[in-house]
């Protein structure tokens, strides 16, 4: 049975949620190709359809690459996911990202795994950090 | 899990049963051949007896038919008197012996046969007797000469035959007068015929008539007893036939109890063998098994030796580094005194470091050798000064010599040269007080071209018994147990050069003897140097490193002390050094700072510093000439030394390093690293217009949509619509005072525009979400939106335009 790898994208931000999307879509289509594993890529624009989901059981949190913009909008902040995803005890890397460097150094931030900038560079440095997740929990090659 | 011994046995257990059954089996088709054969044999012999007594039987049948003949002819001349009807009776009783003998001979196994046979010799001899008086009865002329005729006849038989069995016709005609007809007897009875055949003529029908009934009645005999006679064959017939059909039944019986046998047996082989084989399969997987955990566990050994050397050559190396530091700053004599211990102490377990890595290294195969052009001069002149204080110490005179024909330039590894001549000059230093330690290199070329390179290191120390000489070059192994404990190490050094020179295809060979000192000579083939080298020989020059005052180097590592180290070296030299304890972070750094130089620890948690090269080709596209990286890694990277450079690494620093090391690296990449090299922008698809011009650069997005016209569109179209909308809610946002809301919806649009290079958009959104979280008047961000939308515009309509020509 193909081992399942979700990818999850939290962005408001449309356009750089597809972007993102695409380029990590892109930077790991070799695993799927070997045929072992079976990657489910999500983009939600709005974090309690992802909540919603994962409390559902309709998506697993298990197995997961998350990587959630810090402001969601309306007033909401990726704090209280990445609080209820580690609260889960799930087998996953949240990447957490920001236009501003300065997000990282908020007091009240819970515990994530990697910081990103969403620059330019921002899209690479999530595939790169995808690909070592994948990488390192399910021991296969992603290059 | 199944030991050697078990599988051994099993082995054993199974060749002995196979080997029996095979026996057996053998032994099986032997009985069945043989018995079949046998079986066989008697019915083809019963087959091949039966066609005989039909034979028998047409001989018997023959007598009978000339005695039918015979008969027929007798009666036919008592009526005719003709003698030509009397000459088949004649022609019969004259073969009539011959096939009685023939049947006699066929039957001489049979004496039931035989004797019947012989009763119908005896009838045949009364017939003959009866038709004779009854041819008497009726004798003319001519039959009394056919009478003399058969006489003479006789009477030459009597003579020529040397046969001892008597005839019928012998025995009828050679009787004694009273039972016996002879020739003459029967001249004078036939004579006394013809004279009484006048007087007799009425006694002759009653006596013919008499002589006819006996005939008849012996005739009835004879057949009686021809009967009798295929009676008894056809009897025997009848029992070869049932022992035949008895024989082939057993024969059937024999067959089926074999072959049911040998199914049984074949059976009982492949049972076994299927036992055999599916052990033999679980053997096999078992030490499938055995040999991946065997492999799993070296690699975890090597992996454990590799990581605790790190573990440990980390704090080591900032120990020694440190302390060498400080004993460059003139401390006083104590201070000096305490901080060389700590040096010597800390390079010695450094050495020792070093000695299990490559030990384990060559222990499995691992090491690999460099190929670079080298001074061997140069290389005897660097040892010098590595041993020159201990030999002071020990007072041991130490000196080395190269002979003049030694090339200037060679081609091969120098590092294990040195280490190679380091360990024999170390072990002789060592075992050398109040004597002399000299090394040379001497050279010659061999016919093959290449450059034999002899080194020798002799000591006037304490020597080695010469039937310890092969065992010091094992591993872990001294040449006596007090060695260790008097002058210490770890038993690696000479097992780790003799491995060496080996790897390098040389040999070595050692001449001592005890307290008379120690010989140690290697012969190293190399192949002649191609190009030059700044061979610098004979001069340690104080290096000049003005040079490198005001470089910028970034040094990433997550060893704190180890980045101190670099500092303090670095900026004695006045470079400024900035520092990274991640490769993230050096990568958050690179985004916004340039680098001369960047030195790179390979392990780090996190992103790796490979990884982190990686990504600072391929990604940030910071050339390894715009920005040379440096790897430090406490391990040895010389089998993956060309994965590195494939990764854009320029060089490689192996911790722990001197100050000196530290120089070469700096001052060599520094040195390449002085060509410029541009900052390539990615750009995937040139041909679809203006990608990077006044206000937007297209070139980030072309890059992921790896060739999609279509998913540039509708990105492009995204942006269109999400800023517009954006920009709207901004406005609005504005109108109603709500001050977060502004803040949220400008940093929102900002990744968008910062992705297509719509930079001024970008500043303008910035500014917005910074008045408005710092909640500056409203008429400046009503001012900085209608800005922002003009810019929208303006970013619209080059977006529109390079739509258009994408279409």
């Amino acid at each position: 049975m193909k081992e399942t790898i979700n990818v999850i994208v939290i962005d408001d931000n449309e356009y750089f949620n597809n972007v993102l999307s695409t380029s990590l879509q892109q930077s790991v289509t070799s695993i799927v190709f070997k045929g072992r594993h079976q990657l489910v890529m999500r983009s939600f624009t709005n974090g309690e359809d992802y909540v919603r989901m994962i409390r559902s059981g309709e998506l697993a949190c298990n197995h997961s690459a998350i990587f959630i913009d810090y402001y969601l909008g309306k007033g909401l902040n990726a704090s209280h996911i990445i609080k209820l995803l580690r609260e889960s005890s799930c087998d996953n890397m949240i990447v957490l990202m920001s236009q501003s460097a300065g997000v990282k150094d908020k007091e009240s931030l819970p515990d994530y795994d990697y910081f990103v900038v969403k620059d330019n560079f921002a899209p690479a440095l999530c595939s790169l950090y995808l690909k070592q997740f994948i990488e390192n929990r399910f021991s296969v090659s992603v290059d | 899990m199944p030991d050697k011994s078990d599988k051994m046995s099993l082995k054993g257990t199974i060749q002995v049963k196979v080997g029996l059954l095979m026996v057996l089996a053998v032994m099986l088709l032997l009985a069945t051949c043989y018995l079949s054969y046998r079986n066989l044999s008697a019915v083809v012999s019963s087959i091949r007896i039966d066609a005989n007594p039909q034979l028998k039987l047409l001989t018997i049948r023959e007598i009978a038919m000339d005695l039918e003949k015979a008969e027929n002819s007798v009666r036919l001349y008592t009526v005719t008197k003709n003698p030509a009807d009397i000459k088949p009776y004649y022609s019969v009783i004259s073969r009539i012996d011959d096939k009685v003998a023939k049947l006699r001979k066929e039957f001489r196994n049979d004496s039931v046969l035989l004797r019947q046979t012989d009763d119908i010799s005896r009838l045949l001899e009364q017939n003959i007797l009866l038709w004779n008086q009854l041819l008497a009865l009726n004798k003319d002329d001519k039959v009394s000469e056919y009478f003399r005729k058969l006489a003479d006849q006789l009477d030459s038989l009597a003579q020529n035959s040397e046969k001892k069995e008597k005839g019928i016709l012998r025995r009828v005609f050679s009787r004694n007068p009273k039972a016996q007809i002879d020739g003459q007897a029967l001249r004078t009875g036939i004579d006394s015929l013809f004279r009484q055949d006048s007087l007799a003529k009425d006694e002759m029908i009653i006596r013919e008539s008499r002589i006819a009934s006996t005939g008849r009645q012996l005739k009835g005999k004879f057949y009686d007893l021809i009967s009798r006679m295929e009676n008894e064959i056809t009897g025997t017939i009848t029992a070869k036939a049932e022992s035949a059909g008895k024989m082939a039944g057993n024969t059937y019986t024999w067959l089926i109890l074999l072959a049911v046998s040998g199914g049984l047996l074949a059976m009982m082989i492949l049972i076994i063998i299927v036992r055999y084989v599916r052990k033999a399969g679980a053997y096999q997987e078992a030490l499938e098994t055995s040999r991946a955990e065997a492999e799993q566990l070296a690699r975890t050994k090597e992996l454990f030796v590799a990581n605790m050397s790190h573990e440990i050559r980390t704090p080591v190396t900032a120990i020694s580094g440190f302390t060498g530091q400080l004993l460059g700053a003139k401390p006083d004599e104590e201070t000096r005194k305490s901080l060389e211990i700590i040096k010597s102490s800390s390079d010695h377990l450094l050495k020792i470091i070093d000695d299990i890595l490559d030990f384990s290294k060559l222990q499995n195969e691992k090491l690999v050798l460099e190929r670079v052009d080298f001074s061997p001069r140069r290389i005897m002149e660097e040892v010098y000064p590595l041993f020159e204080g201990q030999a002071r110490q020990n007072g041991t005179s130490l000196s080395f010599s190269v002979d003049g024909g030694t090339p200037r330039v060679l081609s091969g590894d120098p590092y294990r040269l040195k280490q190679i001549l380091i360990n024999l000059v170390g072990n002789s230093i060592k075992f050398t007080k109040n004597g002399s330690v000299k090394y040379s290199v001497t050279s010659r070329e061999t016919a093959a071209g290449e450059i034999e390179l002899q080194l020798e290191v002799s000591d006037t120390g304490i020597g080695i018994d010469e039937s310890k000489h092969e065992m010091i070059f094992e591993d872990f192994t001294q040449a006596e147990m007090s060695t260790a404990r008097k002058y210490g190490g770890t038993g690696l050094g000479l097992s780790i050069v003799k491995k060496l020179v080996h790897l390098q295809n040389g040999t070595i060979s050692i001449k001592s003897k005890r307290n008379q000192g120690t010989v140690i000579s290697c012969i190293i083939p190399y192949r002649k140097g191609s190009g030059s080298i700044d061979v610098n020989e004979g001069k340690n020059e104080a290096r000049d490193h003005t040079e490198l005052a005001g470089l910028k180097v970034l040094v990433v590592d997550d060893e704190e002390y180890n980045r101190l180290l670099f500092r303090k070296i670095l900026e004695k030299w006045n470079i400024e050094v900035s520092e990274a304890s991640s490769g993230m972070d050096a990568l958050e750094l690179l985004k916004t700072n340039r680098y001369d130089l960047l030195f790179m620890d390979m392990l780090m948690p996190g992103l790796d510093g490979l990884k982190a090269t990686k990504f600072i080709r391929d990604e940030m596209k910071i050339g390894t000439g715009q920005m040379p990286v440096i790897f430090i890694s406490a391990a040895s990277i010389d089998e993956e030394a060309e994965k590195f450079r494939n990764a854009g690494i320029n060089a490689f620093l192996r911790k722990p390093f001197t100050e000196e090391m530290l120089l070469d690296a700096v001052t060599g990449a520094a040195g390449k690293g002085s060509e410029p090299e541009a900052h390539a922008a990615r750009v995937d698809a040139p041909e679809t217009g203006p990608l990077k011009e006044d206000g937007i650069n297209l070139g980030d997005l072309y890059h992921i949509a790896a060739g999609d016209r279509d998913f540039v569109r509708q990105m492009l179209l995204s942006f269109e619509d999400t800023t517009r909308k954006g920009l709207k809610e901004i406005e609005s946002a504005i109108g109603d005072g709500n001050w977060d809301q502004v803040a949220e919806s400008a940093h929102r649009l900002l990744p968008p525009c910062r992705h297509l290079g719509a930079m001024e958009l970008f500043n303008l959104l910035h500014e917005i979400e910074k008045n408005s979280r710092e909640r500056i008047s409203t008429d400046s961000l009503g001012s900085l939106t209608e800005r922002s939308v003009i810019e929208f515009g303006r970013v619209c309509k080059l977006l529109e335009g390079h739509m258009a020509k994408m279409a």
